[in-house]
């Protein structure tokens, strides 16, 4: 090994002593044990890194809200049920075709995937760091930023929304589709997200039908289709959930 | 998988894989988008996970192939590149480090093309052996080695400038302004 390739090692190696064992060091290690020159651009890449590494490591802080919201995730998601499980779907797979292909096919579609975009966007919703990534209280120019955004922003605002201001804005994603979150803080401070996206990314969810409401640790949730939008609408206050819905 | 087992897991790894999250995403909105993707993955499929001592490393893996997700659909995540290096620049010392700011250092980092910050952020924070680190990033260590090497370079060069007040010229191949986020 020549000095060259020994640098190239050694500017690997971390000073926190992380690496102290590992043998992929052993032999530039000793190299440089023995070679002045090679020592003296160890230690002085040691101290550099060292220093970046306590400038670097501040910087980085992790958002104090972050845990909380992780723990929190376990109120809203339940385990995958075991249909979802390989081993055990295969074994159910093997009965399902016993009792007939046809029967299965027949099957209406698991609401599974409601379930599951419900529980993603209550994450959103739930998530107070970046909560929006454009803010205004016009509902005209959160339309004019998600259209400069190529995301569709022809939706109807459900009548109890509409004329109300809105926080902001933001995309997020549900299996590959787009997904638009518009929050809204009405009266007395009540917090409620609506979230709208493209019938096709819950294409068996039925149009035109009354809104259906779930509630999860005193979260309101409520999801309807219409004119091939498919709506959520989220809100801890089920009086004003109820009385928006009334007039949508 | 218990509560208890969820809870140790979150107080045990969240802020590593944060900060991993951050090196990929290169800002915090996104880095805690990932994070909360990776635990409620563990929570749906953690019973996967017969060997607890497999935790860390499956929440990593996990949050990477999300990342790649979100690349593959090419949707987020500027792609930032140094265009231009001044070759004069003179060489860092960690007198000039220290006396730069803890996010004009960040920045330096996260100017990087992703291939060279990543390994790089790995290396600084120490949480993974270079064997982790191969498995995680599935790079030959050799690779992971010349990476890392030309991260750093790059990377002081940008300290260089930073410290005598010149910066680089930047482009943004994907520019922020376009970002479509989802």
């Amino acid at each position: 090994m020549n000095n060259q390739e020994a640098k190239l090692i050694l500017q690997a190696y971390r000073p926190g002593g992380r690496d102290t064992f590992d043998p992929l060091f052993a032999e530039a290690l000793e190299q440089a044990r023995r070679d002045p020159e090679l020592q003296k651009w160890f230690a002085e890449e040691q101290a550099l890194d060292s220093q970046i590494q306590s400038k670097l490591r501040p910087a980085v802080a992790v958002p104090r809200d972050l845990k909380a919201n992780l723990l929190a995730l376990r109120k809203m998601i339940r385990p995958v049920p075991w249909w979802f499980q390989p081993m055990k779907l295969a074994a159910a797979a093997a009965i399902v075709l016993l009792i007939g292909l046809a029967a299965f096919l027949l099957l209406p579609q698991k609401p599974t995937q409601l379930v599951l975009f419900r529980e993603k966007m209550v994450r959103y919703s739930m998530q107070e760091h970046g909560h929006v990534t454009f803010e205004s209280p016009d509902i005209t120019k959160i339309q004019q930023w998600l259209q400069t955004r190529g995301v569709d922003a022809n939706f109807e605002l459900p009548a109890g929304l509409q004329g109300k201001p809105a926080q902001g804005c933001r995309v997020v994603d549900w299996n590959g589709h787009q997904a638009t979150m518009i929050c809204f803080v009405l009266e007395d401070g009540k917090h409620m997200d609506l979230f709208v996206m493209d019938r096709a990314g819950l294409p068996g969810f039925p149009e035109g039908g009354a809104p259906q409401i779930v509630k999860t640790d005193g979260l309101r949730m409520a999801t309807w289709a219409k004119g091939g939008k498919v709506y959520l609408l989220t809100g801890d206050n089920e009086k004003l959930l109820q009385q928006i819905l009334r007039q949508a | 998988m218990s509560d208890e087992d969820y809870e140790q897991a979150v107080n045990s790894f969240y802020e590593e894989l944060y900060r991993f999250a951050y090196s990929l995403a290169g800002n915090a909105d996104d880095a805690c988008e990932l994070t909360q993707e990776a635990f409620a993955k563990l929570l749906t499929k953690g019973s996967q996970v017969r060997d607890r001592s497999k935790i860390k490393s499956w929440l990593f893996t996990t949050l990477y192939r999300i990342y790649l997700g979100w690349k593959r659909r090419d949707i987020r995540h500027p792609h930032l590149e140094i265009t231009s290096v001044e070759d004069e620049l003179p060489l860092v010392t960690p007198a000039m480090v220290d006396k730069l700011e803890n996010e004009a250092v960040s920045q330096s980092l996260l100017e990087l093309e992703e291939r060279h910050r990543v390994p790089l952020m790995l290396h600084y924070f120490e949480n993974h052996s270079y064997a982790e680190i191969s498995e995680l990033l599935d790079t030959p260590v050799g690779t992971i080695m010349s990476r890392l090497s030309r991260g750093k370079a790059l990377m002081r060069k940008s300290l260089a400038s930073k410290f005598i007040g010149t910066e680089h010229k930047i482009i943004s191949i994907n520019p922020a302004s376009q970002r479509k986020e989802v």
